[in-house]
């Protein structure tokens, strides 16, 4: 599916990384800002009002979380669609804090930048499709 | 022989035989002996100032005054130590009367045998005398009322101290003391002096003098024994023997001599006999009301024991149920009030820092008033540690209890003076008692005891109980700053745990988002149309690389898991789970792996008669992960099954059987172990080597087992044994039970949410 003109807002405070998940949308045809940082996350995207966002939640300063928090409470923001990036997690109770209010989640080491893609696409898919945002729905994998 | 001859006479013997009685009846006591003195004393007085009016030899009368005099003065001096010697007084300030007295002693016997009291004399009708005042006459008159004046004084002190039989005792002296001394001090100093002749009364002293000593003599002799009875026949037969022995003594002739001396021998049988049948009546009655008594003593001493019994349980209790320590103090010392008779309050102070501080005060109305006093900042009272700072310092330093009937004496310094005397007076405090308390031989603090009630009060009662209160204090406090000690500990290492779980956190973050980065670009170059195309030997190399990374990865997470393991450190949450569900999760996970490999993976299980069981479903996963994972790397033809029973007993058995190329029974042995590979040279089948040892100890902490069945070329089976938990587990062994135990959560039941998390990614992988 050609994903040309839609723009990702892409959120990691490790610069290697971000370069590479950037260079992997960019080859998708996504347009890609990315933000290194929570403040600038959010302002990013309450000015760019991007298509989606990619979510790191381990970050200085304001974390991915408030980020995510302060995004839902914006009106402007509210409706964006948004993965959230993590480092795996075995409790699964503090996991379901973390990915609650995103449209889906990712495992870091767990995940190739193709697999991000793939998360990607279907997060826009269902969003287009009308879906609610706001509820982890892991299962439409499957 | 006259009238006055035969008094003087009686007197005397009276004297003698009244010195002797006393000392008779206990040699030890040093107030008998001061008694026996005395009584000489008054003897020898007696005798000088007869002689004195008599007409004898104006010669010697000087002698005789002076004799009159210097016994007078010495008669005062013992009458006051004899009478401070019934009231207990401070050993330093006794000792310094004691030297005062016998220096005030010497220096006026120098003064009468050097003329300065007397100077002269002068024959009055042959008989009598009249005396000129010298230089210290008056002196010497007001040192001896103030002698007399202190010790009755001392008496009466004494006298509303005491109580019972020592009452009794200290009535009859006084009774004497009074009479005598009346008669005395009127006829011989004051009327002389005042019409300069006893011309019309004479000189009574000397017969008065008898009353006291008869008095005194027994109040002493018969301590606790006095009986109206046996004292109005004693003084009756003791009149009558007088009389008798008078006009024996007095008869002019030969015949009235022999009379008066059959009368007096007959009467003094008689009177012995009466005197003795009647005591010994009295004895008996008296030996019978000793005994109800001490019977109603020892009532008595068992109820307060009860008392206090039940005021040390009370305290206890506290003790027990409270160990935060300023709480557990101030509860005992509102406690004191209820539990302790007169006892207004209790006030603990604690050694810190070096020095003593204010603790904590009984609160209750009078302490209120305290407050006030002071102001509530208790804890700012502190003062450094010396001697004879105030009293509870000295209790501190000497480690013995004190006491005293003023609140200055133990507020004082720091609180002024007036101001504690004051607050005495508003919170009615009569007695206070002072005890160090202990820990391990060294005083840490001390607890005041307030009461309302007077020191001989207080020591009959409280004194035992107090002192017990103070040691379950002493207990208590040792116990409870153990306790804060321990908490404290324990603060300062679950901080460190604390620190140590972020920091193992923190790591396994930062160790894999560069693993992610090489992991992410190796990807990226392998998926060709990204980074362009690659020859089949770079793309090799780079698969073994990516595959070293993906290995990586998994190592960092096994060796996490393998210290918590071993740490015991693991934190596990259990939930009520069908491990069939589980198994199905597994399925989902590893069916890409399978496929890879066109063989078949499935899950055998009748979910219906699969008992539930509480268990941590992400470890019983990654069991299932792991087993099955090296079963499919193992397996070439054929497949893998995963199979769910109930087991024998109560337990449920899952297993994992492979058609691979099986373990030979020599390795199985190693299977278990740390970093065990028995198919090493296979490139392909490289793993962590934790799996097999993660995963046994997973099943143990399930309080399971793990086990292999397998033969070379056979294939393998991988089972577990698990026992059915029908509650939740309130601790695990080896382990830390983490979160509360809530209802179990739908998602962990239909296992549906965690493989959600790793199928999304293990599917799209490859």
């Amino acid at each position: 599916m050609a994903e040309t003109g839609k723009s990702i807002l892409l959120v990691d405070d490790d610069l290697t990384l971000r370069e590479m998940y950037a260079e992997r949308l960019k080859a998708e045809g996504f347009v890609v800002e990315t933000a290194k940082d929570g403040e600038e996350a959010l302002q990013k995207a309450t000015d760019l009002r991007p298509n989606i966002v990619l979510l790191d939640v381990m970050m200085p300063k304001i974390n991915g979380l408030d980020v995510l928090k302060k995004m839902r409470e914006q009106d402007g923001t509210k409706g964006i669609p948004v993965i959230v990036l993590t480092a795996l997690i075995q409790d699964r109770e503090k996991m379901e804090s973390i990915t609650r209010g995103a449209d889906d989640y990712i495992v870091k080491s767990e995940t190739m930048p193709g697999d991000v893609i793939a998360k990607v696409k279907a997060v826009l898919e269902k969003h287009a499709a009308g879906a609610p945002a706001a509820q982890p729905t892991p299962e439409t994998k499957e | 022989m006259t009238i006055q001859e035969a008094l003087l006479t009686i007197i005397v013997i009276i004297c003698v035989f009244l010195s002797f009685i006393s000392l008779a009846s206990d040699k030890k006591s040093v107030r008998n002996k001061l008694f026996f003195v005395m009584s000489l004393l008054i003897a020898l007085w007696a005798v000088a100032t007869f002689f004195e009016e008599q007409p004898v030899s104006f010669s010697i009368k000087p002698l005789l005054v002076n004799a009159d005099f210097s016994a007078a003065f010495l008669i005062s001096v013992v009458f006051l130590f004899f009478t401070a010697s019934f009231v207990e007084i401070n050993k330093k300030f006794r000792n310094t009367i004691k030297y005062l007295l016998i220096g005030l002693a010497i220096f006026f016997v120098w003064a009468v045998i050097s003329n300065n009291v007397v100077s002269s004399i002068e024959n009055v009708n042959g008989a009598s005398i009249k005396i000129f005042q010298g230089g210290l006459y008056v002196w010497y008159t007001i040192a001896l009322i103030a002698n007399f004046s202190l010790g009755t004084y001392a008496l009466f002190v004494a006298f509303r101290r005491s109580s019972d039989g020592k009452r009794t005792q200290l009535k009859y002296i006084m009774f004497g003391l009074a009479v005598s001394a009346l008669v005395a001090v009127t006829t011989n100093l004051i009327i002389p002096q005042v019409y300069s002749v006893s011309s019309f009364i004479p000189r009574l002293g000397i017969y008065s003098i008898t009353i006291f000593l008869t008095t005194t003599t027994i109040a002493m002799t018969r301590y606790k024994l006095f009986n109206v009875k046996v004292l109005a026949t004693e003084l009756f037969v003791g009149i009558l023997l007088l009389v008798i022995l008078g006009r024996f003594l007095t008869s002019n002739t030969t015949t009235d001599f022999i009379f008066e001396g059959i009368i007096l021998c007959a009467s003094s049988l008689v009177s012995f006999f009466l005197i003795r049948s009647v005591r010994n009546e009295v004895f008996r009655r008296e030996e019978i009301e000793k005994l109800a008594g001490e019977k109603t003593a020892a009532l008595t001493e068992l109820e307060q024991r009860n008392k206090n019994l039940r005021a040390l349980q009370k305290i206890s209790d506290i003790v027990l149920n409270e160990s935060e320590m300023k709480l557990m103090t101030q509860k005992i010392l509102d406690e004191l009030p209820k539990q302790l008779d007169n006892c207004i309050g209790g006030f603990l102070s604690i050694v810190r820092k070096g020095e003593l501080m204010a603790y904590a005060l009984t609160t209750n109305h009078f302490n209120d008033k305290i407050y006030h006093a002071i102001g509530t900042d208790l804890e700012k009272y502190s003062f450094p540690i010396k001697k004879d700072f105030n009293r509870l310092h000295t209790a501190l330093v000497t480690k013995a209890s004190l006491d005293s009937d003023s609140l200055a004496d133990f507020i004082s310094p720091p609180i002024a003076k007036p101001v504690a005397m004051t607050l005495q007076k508003i919170i009615g405090a009569k007695h206070m008692e002072a005890f160090p308390l202990y820990a391990g031989g060294a005083p840490f603090g001390v607890l005041l005891f307030v009461f309302s009630a007077s020191r001989d009060q207080i020591h009959g009662k409280n004194f035992e109980i107090a002192k017990s209160v103070a040691d379950e204090m002493s207990l208590a406090v040792q116990r409870a700053e153990a306790f804060q000690q321990l908490k404290d500990a324990n603060e300062y290492l679950s901080q460190l745990d604390k620190m140590k779980d972020e920091f193992i956190s923190m790591a396994s973050h930062e160790l894999n988002t560069p693993l992610a980065a090489i992991e992410g670009y190796l990807s990226m170059i392998l998926d060709e149309h990204m980074g362009g195309k690659i020859d089949a030997k770079t793309k090799e190399y780079l698969s073994r690389a990516y595959a070293s990374s993906k290995r990586l990865a998994e190592l960092i997470l096994d060796l996490l898991n393998v210290s918590r393991i071993e740490q015991g450190r693991l934190k596990m949450k259990f939930v009520q789970v069908n491990l069939a569900d589980l198994a199905e999760s597994v399925i989902h996970e590893l069916q890409i792996k399978a496929d890879a490999k066109k063989i078949y993976l499935k899950v055998e299980a009748d979910k219906g008669k699969i008992p539930l069981t509480w268990c941590d479903p992400d470890r019983i996963r990654e069991v299932f992960v792991n087993l099955a994972g090296n079963a499919i790397k193992f397996t070439e033809k054929g497949g893998v099954t995963i199979k769910i029973a109930k087991g024998e007993g109560n337990t449920i058995v899952g297993s994992v059987t492979d058609t691979g190329r099986g373990i030979a029974k020599e390795d199985q042995k190693k299977l278990f172990q740390k970093f065990s590979q028995i198919h090493r040279e296979v490139d392909e089948h490289q793993g962590t080597g934790l799996g097999l040892y993660i995963s046994k100890n997973f099943v143990e902490l399930h309080k399971g087992r793990l086990s292999v069945e397998s033969d070379a070329g056979q294939g393998a089976t991988f089972s577990f044994e698990l026992p059915i938990v029908t509650e939740a587990p309130k601790q695990i062994e080896g382990a830390i039970l983490d979160g509360p135990l809530s209802a179990p959560k739908v998602v962990a039941a239909t296992g549906k949410e965690v493989p959600a998390i790793i199928t999304a990614s293990s599917k799209q992988t490859s």
